[in-house]
C-alpha cells in the first residue's frame, strides 16, 4: 500500500504537469494544423521521451543514481550546468503558473459561477498551493494525487463519450491542415514535464516517468482523434480554446463542465507540481553549495513564499493580459527541452557507461537539441524568444554564482550551508 | 480636520461626478444584446493575450481592438456609429 502511494505520488507530478490547459490549447491546435501528421507526431515525440527517460533513469546507469546536478557538473560544467537547471524550472514555474492560473479563473468564472471574479479564483488557488507546499510537502503530494485522479475521471469520462457516440453534424469537409516540420517538432513540446520524478522511497525513477508518458500518450492521441471527429480542423486550428470546443461538441453543457474541472484541476496540479519539483531543486543547489541551505526546509518554504509572491506580482502588473506571455511561455519551455537534450548528452559521454546507453542519450539528446534549435529560430517571433531565453540564462548563472562568490568573500557565510 | 473633511467632500462630489458622468456610457449585457444586429453598431474586443485568448464569451463580428495598439486602430473607426467597447 505504501508502495503503491509513493508510486502514484512520483508518477502524479508529471502527468499533472503534462495535463496543465497550455498543453491542451497546444494539443488541440496540432490536432487541427498538422492533420494525420498530427498521430505520428505524437507518437515520434513520445518515443523520443521515452529513450530520454531511459536515459536519465535507468537504474543501471550512471545518471538513474544521481541527481541532474551532479551529472550536469560533470558533463558541463557547475556554473553552467546549474544555471540551465535554475533558469528553465524557474522561468517555467513562474510563466506556467501566471499562466494557467489566469485560464482556471477565466474557466470557473465562465463555466462554474458568473459572479465569482476570475482574478480572484486564481489568487485562491495560487494561496491554496502556497499553503500546502508551507506547511507539508506530503499535504502537497496528497493534493497533487487528489487533482491528477479528478483531471483523469473527467478527461476518461469525455474521451469514452466522445468515442461511444458519434458527432451530431456531419463536419466534413476539413481543410486547413498543413506539413509542417516545425510544427510536428512542436509535439515534443506535449510531453514535457515526465522527467519530474521526485527522490522519495520510490528509487527507480524510471517506472513512473514511463507510466506518465504511456498515460499522457494514449490520453492526447484519443482526445486528437476525438477533436478531429467532433470540430472541423479549421475551427480546431484557429481557435483558442480547442479542448473546451470539442467538449461542447461531444457532451454539450456537460461538456463544458467536465472540461472546466480538467482545466481547473489541471492548472492546479501544474502550478502545485512545479512548486513541489522546485522544492527539490532549490534543495539541490543547496547540496552543491550554490545556494545557502539555512537547514531544515527553510530553503524550500523560502522559494514558495518567493515564487508565490512573484507570480502574484506578475499577474497584478497584467503580465496575463500582455501577449507576449506566449513568447515568455514558449522560451522558457524551449530552455526545459534544451535541459534535457543536455541531460541526455552529458550523460551518452560520461566514460562509465555503456555503449548501448551512450547511443540512446547521444540519439534522445540531439533530437530534442536540434528541436529546440528549430523551434527557437522558425518561431514567427524569434527575435523575442531568443532575447527572453538568453536573458532567462544569463539571470540563472547570475543567481547561481552569487552565494559561491559571497562565501568566497566572506567565509563565515559558510556556516549557514 | 477642516480639511480633511472638505477633502472627503471633494472626493465624495468627484465620484458621484463620475459615477453620474458614466451612467450614460456604460451598457449592460442586455441592452448591448438587443442591439447586435443593428448595422449601426461596431463593437470592439479591447482584450488582449490571456484575458482574451482565455475566454470562451467572445461576441461575433466584434473587432479586435488591443488597448496598447489605440492609435493603429481609433483612427479607422466610422464616427457616425455606435461605438461599444468590452473588456470581460
Amino acid at each position: 500500500m505504501v508502495i503503491m502511494r509513493v508510486f502514484l505520488i512520483s508518477a502524479s507530478i508529471p502527468i499533472g504537469v503534462m495535463l496543465s490547459p497550455e498543453t491542451l490549447i497546444l494539443l488541440g491546435n496540432s490536432a487541427g494544423y498538422n492533420g494525420i501528421i498530427f498521430y505520428m507526431s505524437v507518437a515520434a515525440a513520445a518515443v523520443v521521451c521515452f529513450i530520454c527517460a531511459c536515459s536519465i533513469f535507468y537504474p543501471g546507469s550512471v545518471a538513474g543514481e544521481e541527481n541532474e546536478l551532479s551529472l550536469l557538473t560533470r558533463g558541463i560544467g557547475r556554473f553552467p550546468g546549474a544555471s540551465l537547471v535554475l533558469s528553465a524550472r524557474l522561468a517555467m514555474t513562474l510563466l506556467a503558473a501566471t499562466s494557467v492560473l489566469v485560464i482556471a479563473g477565466y474557466a470557473f468564472n465562465e463555466i462554474f459561477l458568473y459572479w465569482f471574479p476570475n482574478f480572484g479564483f486564481a489568487f485562491l488557488l495560487l494561496g491554496l498551493i502556497l499553503i500546502c507546499n508551507l506547511l507539508r510537502v506530503s499535504w502537497a503530494t496528497t493534493l497533487q494525487m487528489l487533482l491528477v485522479v479528478f483531471t483523469l475521471l473527467s478527461f476518461s469520462i469525455l474521451l469514452i463519450s466522445g468515442l461511444l457516440s458519434a458527432p451530431a453534424t456531419d463536419i466534413t469537409p476539413q481543410g486547413g491542415e498543413h506539413v509542417s516540420l516545425a510544427a510536428a517538432a512542436g509535439a515534443l513540446l506535449l510531453f514535457l514535464g515526465f522527467d519530474l520524478i521526485i527522490n522519495s522511497e520510490q528509487k527507480n525513477k524510471l517506472i513512473p516517468a514511463i507510466v506518465a508518458i504511456s498515460t499522457i500518450f494514449m490520453l492526447f492521441v484519443l482526445w486528437g482523434a476525438v477533436s478531429r471527429t467532433y470540430v472541423p480542423t479549421t475551427s480546431l486550428t484557429e481557435s483558442t480554446l480547442p479542448h473546451l470546443t470539442a467538449a461542447r461538441a461531444v457532451m454539450g453543457q456537460n461538456g463544458r463542465l467536465l472540461m472546466g474541472i480538467v482545466v481547473i484541476c489541471g492548472a492546479t496540479a501544474t502550478v502545485n507540481g512545479l512548486f513541489i519539483y522546485m522544492g527539490q531543486t532549490v534543495r539541490n543547489l543547496a547540496v552543491h553549495e550554490l545556494l545557502p541551505s539555512f537547514g531544515g526546509d527553510t530553503l524550500q518554504r523560502l522559494a514558495g513564499i518567493l515564487m508565490a509572491v512573484t507570480i502574484g506580482i506578475l499577474m497584478m502588473t497584467g503580465l496575463a493580459g500582455d501577449p507576449k506571455l506566449t513568447v515568455y511561455y514558449r522560451g522558457a519551455l524551449l530552455l526545459w527541452l534544451l535541459l534535457l537534450a543536455v541531460r541526455c548528452l552529458a550523460m551518452a559521454c560520461q566514460p562509465t557507461v555503456s555503449k548501448h546507453f551512450s547511443i540512446l542519450g547521444l540519439a534522445a539528446g540531439c533530437t530534442m537539441g536540434i528541436t529546440s534549435i528549430i523551434i527557437w529560430f522558425t518561431a514567427e517571433y524569434r527575435r523575442d524568444l531568443i532575447v527572453f531565453s538568453l536573458l532567462v540564462y544569463a539571470g540563472g548563472l547570475l543567481l547561481v554564482m552569487v552565494w559561491p562568490a559571497m562565501v568566497k568573500l566572506f567565509p563565515k557565510l559558510k556556516k549557514i550551508n | 480636520m477642516r480639511h480633511l473633511v472638505l477633502l472627503v467632500t471633494l472626493l465624495f462630489t468627484l465620484g458621484m461626478a463620475s459615477a453620474a458622468w458614466s451612467e450614460d456610457l456604460i451598457m449592460d449585457k442586455d441592452a448591448l444584446s438587443s442591439m447586435l444586429s443593428e448595422p449601426d453598431l461596431v463593437v470592439l474586443d479591447v482584450r488582449t493575450g490571456k484575458d482574451w485568448s482565455s475566454s470562451e464569451f467572445k461576441i461575433k463580428n466584434a473587432m479586435r481592438a488591443p488597448v496598447g495598439e489605440y492609435k493603429d486602430w481609433s483612427a479607422s473607426l466610422p464616427k457616425d456609429k455606435t461605438l461599444v467597447t468590452y473588456c470581460a
